[in-house]
């Protein structure tokens, strides 16, 4: 499944965020994902685990929001 | 932690709003501009496998007068089988192995189309990766979005897998020769299409028998 290759491109952004703003770590992640996107939140906590492993996301605390549609969107990055 | 007095600085947070499929959506973007600027209809071609994806083709290009200025990208994860097959139907097809990725991304069409003159076409294709989930959220630039299924499979389907059917423009139901001996419901698998998909067009085709192969040319055109 693609889970895997969404949770890399979620590493990729939040570690440009955590760069961009000279941050230590990333303390939280929040995500809105589309009802209709074909993707499932147990297999998406798990690969979000094996994406973060070794970085300074990888204590990072996922809430993921269900919402109507087909997209998913990094909505909010908690810096420390 | 600062230098100074040992301080952590308070916690920022950021509202990103950006999407994950962002990048896919950007170079499907691009495609599709290009696409647009070359006049090249392009068809995304999805089912769960074994609906006859392949073998519809090659009685469509068995029917088309030739030659038919079709090129086709065909997704699998492993073999290449499928663009083999329509090659020896003459048609213009270029294999990508796309591993254990369940979908074909814009990405790797974009490098497939390297080989082709998109110039020297009228018609491009995509058979995508059989799988009735992961392609129906990766845009890839198309103009036209069917969806093929056959007689025998579940009358349900179209609602167990909304977002694909939903997306679809075009939903071809195959194997319609088999209907009887599979005692497949018809008009069931079309009311549940009705209710996710209330806008495509429905063709009924046999790749088998032939059977409304020729209203699926004129409905690609």
């Amino acid at each position: 499944m693609h889970e895997l290759s969404l949770m890399l491109e979620l590493r990729q952004q939040a570690l440009a965020q955590l760069a961009l703003h000279n941050r230590r770590r990333v303390v939280a992640i929040t995500l809105r994902i589309g009802l209709a996107a074909g993707v499932d939140a147990d297999a998406l906590a798990l690969a979000f685990a094996c994406a973060m492993d070794g970085t300074p996301a990888a204590t990072a605390k996922l809430t993921i929001e269900p919402v109507a549609g087909r997209d998913l969107v990094l909505a909010a990055l908690e810096l420390g | 932690m600062c230098g100074r007095c040992g301080c952590e600085p308070e916690p920022l947070t950021l509202q990103v709003q950006t999407s994950l499929l962002q990048r896919n959506a950007a170079a499907a973007a691009a495609l599709r501009q290009r696409f647009t600027a070359l006049g090249l209809p392009v068809i995304n071609w999805l089912s769960a496998p074994g609906s006859g994806k392949t073998a519809l083709l090659e009685q469509l290009a068995a029917l088309h007068p030739q030659p038919w200025r079709l090129g086709v990208v065909v997704a699998d994860l492993a073999t290449d089988n499928d663009a083999r097959r329509l090659q020896q139907h003459g048609l213009q097809a270029v294999q990508v192995s796309t591993g254990t990725l369940c979908h074909l991304p814009a990405a790797l069409l974009e490098r497939a189309l390297q080989r082709f003159d998109l110039s020297a076409l009228d018609l491009l294709l995509i058979e995508n990766v059989g799988n009735l989930v992961c392609p129906a959220l990766f845009d890839l630039g198309e103009s036209l979005r069917v969806v093929v299924l056959a007689a025998g499979e579940g009358e349900d389907k179209p609602i167990k897998y909304p977002a694909v059917f939903a997306s679809a423009d075009l939903v071809v139901i195959n194997k319609i020769d088999l209907a009887a001996a599979l005692d497949f419901d018809l008009e069931l698998m079309l009311r549940h299409l009705r209710q996710v998909a209330p806008r495509a067009r429905v063709l009924l085709t046999s790749a088998r028998s032939g059977d409304g192969i020729e209203r699926l040319l004129v409905a690609l055109r």
